[in-house]
């Protein structure tokens, strides 16, 4: 008989990072009771999970560790005022046990990406699978099976900005070119100011042989993915990520279809060329 | 599908037999509630099934799909907490199903068995389902199965099959059922139906005379495929202001239509102990696809009212291969708006 795909895997919270400036977004780092559940935890970068707070509910998070992070996985939350189990999760005390359902989803191309540049372009707290892209492809035993990477990402504020060490980190590496923007000029900020779309015009990441991952926000979706397509990058070779309310996360309750295409099973990962041929019901 | 045998059970012992069902199985079946309206619901006692209704306004689904359904229950204590699966599901037999409902199981089964995740919970009450359909001679003028292909005396799928026959020459009105034994389900039913008789060579002419009669009542076939490909180019039409001015979006179609599954997933707590609970839901409703953000990308009942027809009509086609509708007709009887889904298929159909 089939295992009951409802019943979560029990974790525990083992680390909290506060991310930005507002405190409304945290990184989770959880742990998993049984060993051998991080290993059924088979998941894929852009894959996403259910967070389970039992009495309080569950919330579909993409994963923001990477699969090479093998004794954890790691998940950036924020919380919206409405939101029952983000708010109960921010609230959460380390140690506090809970669960998570998952892998779901069908995640980056990362077979399609091998051999290729990779472009990656995020606004926001909308990076956190792209940060787990990163870690990915920057670990020593995947860096060499792609070509360059490039990174610009951007927030309203340098106090917004997620991930901030890491990203400082792989700004002064070699093997990845990291342009980090804010909204406006701010006290002690000495990286570049301006929206990512004006950003993206400015660095000119090249489309040849590249695959492109973007997040975001869906202002700077509606006027980046126009700059991209002014440099050439080809629509079946640009992903980007959706968000939708959902339940079940196995495409059986109904309510994260876009068109036929269920976001739980068929994406969050979707290219431009797919997107083209939903109806814009997002 | 073959036949393993065929009994026959006067009307007046049809209680007898459901009695003998209800050894060892819940039986869901049709029933008058307090209001007189027939209805599936778990039988208390064998006289309860009521072999008068036509199509009950509240469906079978209910067999696979509980309401209310705990996932699992648990007990938390502070840095700890204990989770505890349902137990497995009791045999039950899901009784006197038009063959229109028989097919909206299939459309269940096609939606919970798909990969990547086949679900459990409604795997495992399926398989403790004993599926026992009935045909019907009359047609009530709501249903449109026939529209659909569905013949109301065909027997697939079902594990057993009730055919409704008539007494002596000059009577109309069912005196004895038929019950055409088919799958190994079927035969494990053996100590309810042992003690009727064999059906004889008149019974048999009866029954086939019934199904030749049924299946002489050609009516013209709605063109699915037409529907299917119509509504892929019309996602952005004026149609849909027109289907969705009417309605009040209470979702009555949906909780009543038997193949609508959709569902909510919703925590119930009492103190230390709790069960996460899967409950219907709607696609009628604006919190179904509500963001905590406050964003809803299904903002109107224009959106809601769209992707009913479209789940039904198109994407369900499209993914499973079988329209999520059998033409039962129920959405039709309980709209409060009068929406009639025939007309909106009409529409989408002749639509330029």
């Amino acid at each position: 008989m089939e295992t009951n795909p409802y019943i979560p895997y029990p974790v525990t919270i083992d680390r909290v990072v506060v991310e930005n400036e507002a405190r409304d977004i945290k990184t989770f780092r959880l742990i998993f009771h049984n060993a051998q559940d991080r290993k059924g935890f088979d998941f894929k970068v852009g894959q996403f999970a259910e967070l389970s707070l039992l009495g309080f509910g569950e919330s579909p998070i993409g994963i923001a560790s990477s699969p090479l992070d093998r004794d954890y996985v790691e998940f950036t939350v924020k919380r919206y005022p409405a939101g029952v189990v983000t708010n109960e999760l921010h609230n959460a005390e380390l140690g506090r046990p809970m669960g998570i359902r998952g892998p779901m989803g069908n995640g980056y191309p990362i077979e399609k990406m091998k051999g290729k540049n990779i472009v990656i372009i995020s606004g926001g707290f909308a990076v956190t699978t792209l940060r787990a892209a990163i870690r990915y492809l920057l670990h020593p035993d995947i860096r060499s099976s792609v070509k360059d990477i490039t990174v610009i990402y951007g927030a309203r504020t340098p106090g917004e900005l997620c991930y901030k060490e890491e990203f400082t980190d792989w700004s002064k590496r070699k093997d990845v070119a990291v342009t980090l923007t804010v909204d406006n000029e701010a006290q002690g900020w000495r990286g570049r100011v301006g929206f990512v779309p004006t950003v993206v015009a400015d660095v000119k990441p090249s489309p040849r042989d590249a695959i492109c991952l973007i997040c975001g926000p869906p202002v700077m979706l509606k006027y980046t993915i126009p700059e991209l397509t002014k440099l050439g990058f080809k629509p079946e070779d640009t992903y980007l990520s959706f968000e939708m309310r959902m339940k079940c996360g196995i495409g059986k309750c109904g309510r994260c279809n876009i068109g036929p295409k269920y976001v739980c099973i068929d994406g969050p990962v979707f290219s431009l060329a797919e997107v083209a041929d939903m109806p814009a019901e997002y | 599908m073959m036949t393993r045998e065929i009994r026959i059970i006067p009307l007046s012992e049809m209680p007898a037999f459901v009695g003998a069902l209800m050894q060892g199985h819940k039986v869901l079946a049709p029933t008058r509630n307090d209001d007189g309206l027939c209805v599936f619901a778990w039988l208390a006692a064998p006289e309860q099934a009521d072999w008068t209704c036509g199509i009950p306004q509240v469906p079978p689904k209910q067999a696979f799909l509980p309401r209310t359904e705990i996932l699992f229950t648990y007990h938390r204590e502070k840095g700890r907490e204990t989770i505890t699966p349902p137990p497995a599901p009791e045999p039950q037999i899901a009784l006197g199903l038009h063959p229109c409902d028989v097919q909206a199981v299939k459309v269940l089964d096609a939606v919970f068995s798909a990969e990547p995740s086949p679900d459990q919970p409604y795997l495992a009450r399926r398989a403790a389902t004993t599926l026992i359909g009935r045909g019907f001679t009359e047609q009530d003028p709501l249903v449109f199965c026939r529209e659909l292909g569905i013949d109301p005396m065909d027997n697939r799928d079902c594990d057993a099959f009730l055919v409704p026959l008539a007494g002596g020459q000059a009577e109309h009105t069912t005196s004895r059922m038929a019950l055409e034994i088919l799958t190994d389900k079927g035969v494990a039913l053996r100590l309810a139906y042992d003690g009727f008789p064999k059906a004889g060579v008149e019974d048999l002419a009866a029954i086939a005379e019934a199904r030749k009669q049924s299946a002489a009542r050609g009516v013209p076939l709605l063109d699915m495929a037409v529907i299917q490909r119509r509504l892929e180019n019309i996602f952005n039409s004026d149609l849909w202001n027109r289907i969705h001015e009417p309605c009040v979006g209470c979702g009555a179609c949906a909780f009543l239509c038997p193949t609508c599954h959709c569902f909510d997933i919703q925590e119930e707590v009492m103190g230390q102990d709790g069960a996460r609970v899967r409950v219907w839901d709607t696609c009628q409703f604006d919190l179904f696809t509500r963001h905590a953000s406050g964003h809803n990308p299904r903002l109107s009942q224009k959106e809601r009212s769209r992707q009913r027809i479209m789940h039904k009509f198109s994407y369900g086609v499209g993914k499973f291969h079988i329209p999520f509708c059998v033409g039962c007709g129920r959405c039709i009887a309980v709209c409060p708006a009068h929406n009639d889904v025939r007309q909106i298929l009409k529409e989408i159909s002749d639509f330029k």
